[in-house]
């Protein structure tokens, strides 16, 4: 399921400047991104209403919605994920259960970040910009492992990704198609081939294009369909408003 | 035009990284000075790049302009030829392929002497000589009374490059001597590269060496100490020959006198003459080979012992072939020569003779002294010297000579 990153954008801008039911929906819609968040965390399986932790990053989520700073080039999502990661750290610290459910994926400069007041607001924007530094690496690094999957390499793309700009227009309209289009990607993923025809049928984009595109479009899809995975690199594509 | 590219680093490699950019384009730059981690943002400027090619294109075009520059220029003037010049200073000039002289050296002292007096350097040989026996008479090298011999030797520097062609050098020799009122016996050869080197190993000039060589050849004992030491109009009296005699072989020689001597040896001195009178028309069979090269002496020969004034076919022409006499008004091969003796002839005075219609029209001479050949357009060809005085000379025109005393 595709969240609607725009949307959720939308949302936000009005909910910091007060809307009520705007900030409802907002909760609302991102809940299976919370729920998601926290069960990796926590790595077990979490029910709303019997977790604690899930009322705590709902909370941390709700914060980070006020406290968001746009400026600092991180997208909401990933900003709301690492405030729920700090807030649960926190909570689990105090719950004694750190050593037990933490150890190993949060570092020790964390847990000495989180032994002082998080609001401390120098300290929290070094800790946000490594933080989002690492996340962001270690999805790059996701994606070229879900490229690799699908034979393409970064190099590739250099390659064939059209340097001319409506050319590129034309291909990146393609791919999200392709991503929104659940039975054609389906298809894609199962043979790891681009549904030409289909697509060409349903975009009206020359086959012959399609095909000289084929590398291209299937990273692009990649990317926009699993666009909560790889929350930097969609935002960063959405931030210029070209990746429209 | 500055494009600067800002995207995520993707991929490092050794040398670059790939960077995605906001607008979804993968591209692949070269890495930033202290490296990329994956996902940094970076920008690149695609200005550099291109500034320092294009820097080092120009800066490549620039020096191989000037190496090219350097080189043409050293070539140019890079010594093709050798000009010697021995009157009785010796002087030897190297010229350059656009005939300029590019180095002088004296071979005698005198020849240094008249050298450190008249720059030749950078000038054209025809000007050099000219300054040279212009100076070469002020100096009294040369005399209007004394017997003078200018031997002048042409030597190609390796035999590849064209030399200078030993009649326009005789032409210019003639001319100038002409205008200074000196006669002369003027001999001009031409020389193998392979003679100049022995003789600059002897410290001769060439055309003294050349006498050596010669008059070996034709059993004359001309030692090496005697053409250092001796001037060659002495030479001449000593051994009883002329150079030409000894040379004679394939350059260009004659005599030019004194024009007060052709003067007083007319009868009626100032006098201006019938026009009719000094026109004369005379044929003689060309030259064939060395025994036919007998002097014509001209009535209104001048001082002794003055040689005449003979024309030795260069050595191309005489390759051509030859032909028998035809009749005065006869066409005439270009090979073949004749020539005419003019006597009388004084300012103002216009000879004429045969010219075979439709050819040969090049002007050949333009200098005084000279019957020229230039302006005939059909049958009879005319010249008209105006105001001049008439030497010694000759005119070649289609191959044949006019001679005027």
């Amino acid at each position: 399921m595709v969240l609607p990153v725009g949307n959720i954008e939308n949302l936000l801008a009005l909910a910091r400047a007060g809307d009520g039911t705007a900030r409802e929906q907002l909760l609302a819609e991102c809940r299976p991104f919370i729920t998601r968040v926290t069960a990796g965390l926590c790595r077990r399986h979490l029910e709303w209403g019997y977790d604690d932790e899930l009322s705590i990053a709902f909370m941390a989520f709700n914060e980070a919605i006020d406290r968001y700073e746009e400026d600092r080039k991180v997208p909401f999502l990933a900003y709301a994920r690492l405030l729920i990661k700090s807030r649960l750290t926190d909570y689990l610290r105090k719950e004694n259960r750190v050593s037990a459910h933490m150890a190993g994926s949060l570092n020790s400069e964390l847990e000495e970040m989180s032994a002082f007041s998080l609001e401390s607001s120098r300290a929290w924007g070094e800790y946000l910009d490594r933080e989002a530094a690492r996340e962001r690496e270690e999805e790059i690094r996701e994606y070229a492992a879900m490229l690799a999957e699908f034979g393409i390499s970064f190099s590739d793309l250099v390659r064939c990704a059209p340097r001319h700009r409506d050319a590129r227009q034309v291909l990146l309209h393609v791919s999200r198609r392709l991503a929104g289009d659940g039975a054609l990607f389906e298809q894609l993923v199962r043979t790891g081939k681009l549904p030409i025809k289909e697509l060409s049928l349903l975009t009206g984009v020359h086959r012959k294009t399609l095909e000289r595109g084929r590398k291209y479009i299937i990273a692009m899809a990649l990317l926009w369909h699993h666009c909560q995975e790889y929350l930097y690199l969609c935002h960063y594509l959405k931030a210029s408003g070209k990746g429209e | 035009m500055e494009k600067v590219l800002t995207g995520i680093v993707v991929e490092v490699k050794a040398r670059s990284c790939i960077i995605l950019t906001p607008d979804a384009q993968f591209r692949e730059i070269p890495l930033p000075a202290g490296g990329a981690r994956p996902g940094e943002e970076v920008s690149f400027s695609f200005r550099r790049r291109p500034v320092y090619w294009q820097s080092l294109l120009v800066a490549a075009s620039l020096l191989l302009i000037l190496g090219a520059g350097l080189f043409y220029r050293g070539w140019l003037n890079q010594a093709v030829a050798f000009v010697s010049l021995d009157i009785n200073p010796s002087v030897e000039m190297a010229l350059d392929r656009r005939e300029l002289v590019c180095q002088a050296r004296g071979l005698n002292a005198a020849g240094k002497d008249l050298l450190s007096r008249v720059p030749v350097l950078g000038l054209p040989v025809e000007k050099a000589i000219d300054s040279l026996l212009d100076r070469a008479v002020q100096s009294r090298y040369l005399q209007p009374a004394r017997n003078n011999v200018i031997l002048t030797t042409i030597a190609a520097g390796n035999g590849r490059e064209p030399a200078p062609q030993a009649r326009e050098i005789y032409q210019v020799i003639v001319r100038s001597l002409s205008s200074a009122g000196v006669p002369a016996e003027v001999v001009v050869e031409t020389a193998a590269p392979e003679m100049r080197r022995q003789a600059s190993k002897l410290g001769l000039s060439t055309g003294r060496y050349l006498i050596h060589v010669e008059g070996k050849k034709k059993g004359l004992n001309i030692g090496l100490e005697e053409l250092k030491k001796e001037k060659i109009s002495s030479l001449e009296q000593k051994k009883g020959v002329t150079i030409k005699e000894v040379l004679g072989k394939h350059g260009y020689s004659g005599w030019v006198p004194a024009p007060k001597a052709v003067e007083n040896n007319r009868s009626l001195p100032g006098a201006v003459k019938d026009t009719a009178g000094s026109r004369v028309q005379e044929r003689v069979p060309p030259p064939q080979g060395k025994a036919s090269r007998v002097d014509h002496r001209s009535g209104a020969a001048v001082q002794e012992p003055a040689p005449p004034a003979e024309r030795v076919t260069p050595g191309k022409d005489r390759e051509l072939p030859g032909g028998g006499e035809e009749g005065a008004a006869g066409r005439q091969d270009c090979a073949r020569q004749v020539e005419v003796k003019v006597e009388n002839i004084n300012a103002g005075s216009e000879i004429e003779f045969n010219q075979p219609a439709g050819r040969d029209r090049k002007n050949y001479d333009n200098g005084p002294g000279h019957a020229g050949a230039g302006v005939f357009g059909a049958h009879f060809g005319r010249r008209v010297f105006a105001g001049r005085s008439i030497q010694a000379g000759y005119c070649q025109a289609g191959g044949r000579v006019v001679e005027c005393n």
